[in-house]
């Protein structure tokens, strides 16, 4: 008797334990915790593009890792590696069509990708992230996404900031914070949830934006040989390590909330 | 003609169930007869056309939509400026592709997908970022005359040969592999830089990303209220459902 109370008491603990762990799993994402994470995703496949340079450059055969889910899945890894955290729930909206139109800019740029008789490609992070951001803008999704600078320092005018991103950017910068979040902002138009986020210089990042030095162009060159600008013919900034590289700006906004329509 | 509407009144009042399956054909047959036809020009790799007959991803998709509808989809293959002409004509229903250029035309919804215009080079010649600095100064770039030109330009010291012609993008591309010209600015480098066009091998495109411009579906004015509101439901709902990237994205990845 006490066998078969004993059995139905853990069967009842187990069942506790499970529901709870659903209900747990299945609570609410914030919109703050939502625009967050799409930066961080967003952020990670910089950076995986980043690291997949020699394999984008090459003209090996096994590029499979640069196409679809296992795109996809690598990102994933990059995310993990870099945040230290699992991956988020790719079933919420705005995740979900982060992650497919990555793959989308991948296939849009497949007869590129996989051309070997074309040595440097130009598929550097910036323009993988300025194509993203293009698609999200296109589609109009209420989600904008963008990696941007102070004007000054924007390669591309079409990354310049507006009034909020500038404003971002130097708090990120005079506050030393790695974050900024605002609630009941703008964006042409409509209201807004506004985030940036601090993308420091990294050692990959200098080869491009680095000192003249840092070029590898420039490696077992006298100095009078050096070029004076990276591989994809801007002219290389100086910047140093941990100094701000730019922020990635995302805006969460409502599709149909017009301010003034709705007046 | 009354001898024949006598015949069916008494055949209706023999068999009651007769009657019945009489109205039911009458009014199926008055739904399902109806007919759809789309003007297409050859968009590859999106429209293609071999020997005669319309293939590619966008024929299946509008497939896809109108066939929930319409009995009979047809599609007949025509340049834009006779499509245009047609839709204005009402002898077709639909065309596609038809850019914000045009103008003039109703289109049916949002933009099907977007197109970005960019520059093609022979591969030796190939320039990747094209905003970078000087990298277009000094080239004879071919342009075709009514194609804007996206800001580039101003900031660089191209020359510029504007190229004329009834057929302007075939013949910018084969000055292009002739070496007469450095590079050829197209409107949508994707209808000739993708893995099944030959040319693919001798040619390579680079892209002015921001500039894109969005590919329509026009509308032709002739169509009745409620044809019109059906077409534009019926590709709004498949829209909302799945883009035609995303059906697209699924047809290449084989999802």
């Amino acid at each position: 008797m006490k066998k078969v109370s004993l059995f139905r008491f853990g069967l009842f603990l187990l069942i506790f334990i499970m529901g709870i762990r659903t209900a747990l799993s299945s609570v609410v994402v914030s919109d703050e915790d939502k625009i967050t994470e799409i930066a961080k995703v967003y952020h990670a496949s910089m950076v995986y593009i980043f690291n997949q340079q020699p394999l984008i450059n090459s003209n090996a055969i096994g590029k499979k890792g640069l196409f679809g889910q296992s795109f996809i899945d690598k990102i994933k890894e990059s995310y993990k590696q870099m945040f230290k955290q699992t991956f988020p729930d790719k079933t919420e909206k705005h995740m979900r069509n982060l992650l497919t139109l990555m793959m989308l800019v991948m296939e849009d740029n497949r007869t590129l990708l996989l051309d070997n008789e074309i040595e440097f490609k130009g598929f550097i992070p910036a323009v993988f992230a300025f194509q993203l951001s293009q698609k999200f803008k296109e589609r109009g999704f209420g989600l904008n996404i963008k990696f941007t600078n102070f004007e000054e320092r924007v390669r591309n005018k079409l990354n310049s900031p507006d009034y909020w991103e500038h404003s971002a950017l130097t708090a990120i910068k005079e506050g030393n914070v790695e974050e900024v979040l605002e609630r009941n902002n703008s964006f042409e138009g409509k209201i807004a949830l506004r985030y940036m986020r601090a993308v420091k210089m990294k050692p990959m990042c200098l080869s491009c934006h680095g000192t003249l030095q840092d070029n590898p162009a420039n490696k077992n060159k006298k100095r009078e040989q050096w070029h004076d600008k990276d591989k994809t013919g801007f002219l290389m900034e100086g910047w140093t390590l941990d100094e701000l590289g730019g922020g990635i700006s995302v805006v969460l906004y409502q599709r149909n909330n017009n301010v003034y329509e709705n007046k | 003609m009354s001898f024949f509407i006598k015949g069916i009144i008494m055949f209706t009042r023999i068999n009651k169930s007769a009657s019945a399956f009489l109205v039911v054909f009458l009014f199926l047959n008055s739904v399902k007869a109806s007919e759809l036809k789309i003007a297409v020009a050859e968009y590859p790799p999106f429209i293609n056309v071999e020997n005669g007959h319309v293939k590619g991803p966008v024929v299946q998709y509008f497939q896809n939509i109108f066939s929930k509808s319409f009995d009979k989809i047809i599609f007949v293959i025509m340049p834009s400026k006779r499509g245009v002409r047609e839709l204005n004509k009402g002898t077709i229903d639909l065309f596609f592709p038809y850019a914000q250029h045009n103008k003039g035309s109703e289109i049916i919804g949002e933009p099907i997908f977007n197109v970005v215009p960019g520059i093609c080079f022979k591969k030796a010649n190939f320039i990747p970022i094209l905003s970078a600095p000087g990298a277009l100064n000094g080239l004879n770039i071919g342009i075709p005359p009514t194609l804007p030109l996206v800001p580039v330009f101003s900031r660089s010291s191209v020359n510029i040969k504007v190229i004329e012609g009834s057929d302007v993008l075939t013949r910018g591309i084969q000055l292009l592999l002739k070496d007469r010209l450095d590079g050829f600015y197209h409107p949508s480098p994707i209808n000739v830089y993708h893995s099944s066009n030959p040319l693919s091998k001798d040619i390579a495109c680079s892209l002015f990303y921001g500039y894109s411009e969005p590919i329509n579906i026009a509308l032709s004015a002739k169509l009745s209220r409620e044809k019109k509101d059906k077409l534009k439901e019926l590709y709004k709902a498949q829209m909302e459902e799945k883009p035609y990237e995303y059906y697209l994205l699924d047809l290449r990845l084989n999802l």
